[in-house]
């Protein structure tokens, strides 16, 4: 028989009580019962709202009229950094024609200056004199139906809070009303006092910011990062003005549909506007818009919000069975125009006047 | 003061209310405060240096003592005397202010009284009340299609 050697013996002993560890380990964690996909998604949730609320603050108005008297009236929503100098992104709909906006962190307020606002896609940039911890901004064209979103935002008058939901679509109308660019529709349940709110993907990078919540709350639309980048590259060109394109075209959609289903037809040529000086007629069918190709209604949208002004542009139609292009320069969307109108927004007042709780019911 | 001037004024005003000190205001404002008497003594005016040359003389100061306290005890005869002249007519008092007080019961009724009759007259519109933001449509839409 062989005897083993003192070398043999030494490692033998130092690796018994590892062994031994490592079993007894193995069989605590098959005795403990597997997490939940609800505990590992509220963990998930957990762990992103700590690391990135700091990045949410609360932003505050103060409207002074001689209706309101010396108190004034007061507005609330939710905001996001999005670098480290105090700049934040926020609603529109809070900044509105207040005499006084302000950022809110831990009780103390800071003046914030307006650097940007545009009503019509709904944003506005402030900045304060604060070291902000800003959240990263991500394209949202990898987003699918189901994807899941994670928003942060200030409910209310309550502290800030998580709210986890799914994408549910991408929309370019709602009901019978076209929005002016694609908007993500997530299912997030959200409340007054949280338009302004980052929506973001389970890893904490931006994809949109909540703009509208309909149906009590339970759908919510977010203005997406790609048009959230276009209006901050127009504002910063434009001393904080957001320039929308105009062609002058008013389009309908035809039926049937000609050269491969395409449904689109010029309904209006408005007077003194691009379209006007070019070679498009009422009735003929769009084909293109600059690059994208248009099929139905919705695809305009996309292809005129993200149409510089002062570039210029092809416009390829069909006319009696032929292939018609214009060349022209966009124009700027005139801020009057009859056909854009403001909704009024759904302005619930707080806890305290629970009577006049309104949520949801001023959809057209 | 027109109409413009008076509503920028009222703009004003409401938004100085809500105006915050800067963050080391505080520390420092003792020692300002300190600093600020020992640099800029108050002025004394001729008239003032002499009623204090007069008042300031112990038998003067003796007199005033005296006449304050006289007028102080007949301002409170006379209240007595009016207030016991007969019971006040509840129907006087406000209803509201009624139902309260009698439904008071606790020790604290009196604060709460005191409480009930400063705010009776404070008017309840005119309290600051927050409105929380969520549009409920993105905040521009158009009902035909243009671009």
């Amino acid at each position: 028989m062989r005897t083993p050697s003192l070398s043999s013996l030494t490692l033998r002993l130092l690796l018994a009580p590892g062994i031994a560890t490592g079993f007894s380990f193995l069989s605590l964690t098959a005795a403990e019962p597997a997490k939940s996909v609800f505990d590992q998604v509220g963990q998930e949730v957990s762990s992103l709202y700590d690391r990135y609320k700091e990045s949410v603050v609360k932003v505050k108005s103060l409207t002074v009229t001689a209706e309101t008297g010396l108190n004034g009236q007061s507005y609330e929503a939710s905001g996001f950094f999005v670098d480290t100098q105090g700049t934040l992104l926020t609603t529109a709909s809070v900044i509105r024609d207040s005499d006084s906006v302000w950022v809110e962190i831990d009780g103390k307020r800071y003046d914030a200056k307006i650097q940007g606002f545009d009503s019509r896609s709904g944003l506005a940039v402030l900045k304060i004199p604060y070291q902000s911890k800003p959240l990263p901004m991500a394209s949202q064209e990898k987003l699918n139906i189901g994807s899941a979103v994670v928003s942060i935002g200030f409910p209310y008058n309550l502290p800030s809070s998580p709210t986890f939901g799914f994408v549910a679509g991408f929309d370019t109308q709602y009901k019978d009303s076209f929005f002016i660019t694609t908007h993500i529709r997530a299912n997030l349940a959200i409340s007054p006092g949280q338009a302004g709110s980052p929506v973001m993907t389970p890893d904490g990078k931006v994809i949109g910011m909540l703009v509208a919540g309909m149906d009590d709350g339970k759908i919510s639309y977010a203005l997406p990062s790609s048009a959230i980048k276009k209006i901050r590259e127009d504002m910063q060109a434009h001393n904080g003005q957001a320039r929308h394109a105009w062609v002058g075209v008013g389009v309908t959609a035809s039926s049937p549909g000609v050269a491969d289903n395409r449904t689109v037809r010029v309904h209006q040529i408005y007077a003194g506007t691009p379209a006007e000086k070019s070679d498009i007629r009422p009735g003929d069918v769009i084909l293109k818009i600059g690059r994208f190709e248009i099929f139905k209604p919705s695809d305009v949208i996309d292809a005129s919000f993200y149409a510089r002004v002062g570039e210029p542009i092809n416009i390829t139609v069909m006319r009696d069975g032929r292939v018609v292009e214009s060349s022209l320069t966009l124009a700027t969307r005139p801020v009057t125009n009859p056909v854009v109108e403001k909704v009024p927004s759904m302005m619930a007042p707080g806890p305290s006047a629970p009577d006049r709780f309104q949520l949801g019911n001023k959809a057209p | 003061m027109n109409d413009a001037s008076q509503e920028k004024l009222l703009k004003l005003l409401a938004i100085k209310k809500l105006e915050q000190p800067s963050s080391n205001y505080f520390q420092s404002v003792e020692s300002n405060f300190h600093r600020r008497l020992r640099n800029r003594p108050e002025p004394v005016s001729f008239w003032a240096g002499i009623v204090d040359s007069i008042l300031g003389r112990p038998s003067w100061q003796y007199a005033t003592s005296a006449a304050f306290a006289m007028i102080a005890l007949m301002a409170l005869s006379t209240t007595y005397l009016r207030n016991s002249s007969g019971p006040e007519l509840a129907s006087n008092r406000p209803e509201y202010l009624m139902n309260e007080v009698e439904n008071m019961t606790s020790k604290d009724a009196e604060t709460e009284l005191k409480h009930l009759i400063l705010t009776a007259n404070m008017p309840t519109d005119k309290a600051l009340q927050a409105s929380y933001v969520l549009d409920t449509i993105p905040s521009a839409h158009e009902n035909t299609l243009t671009f």
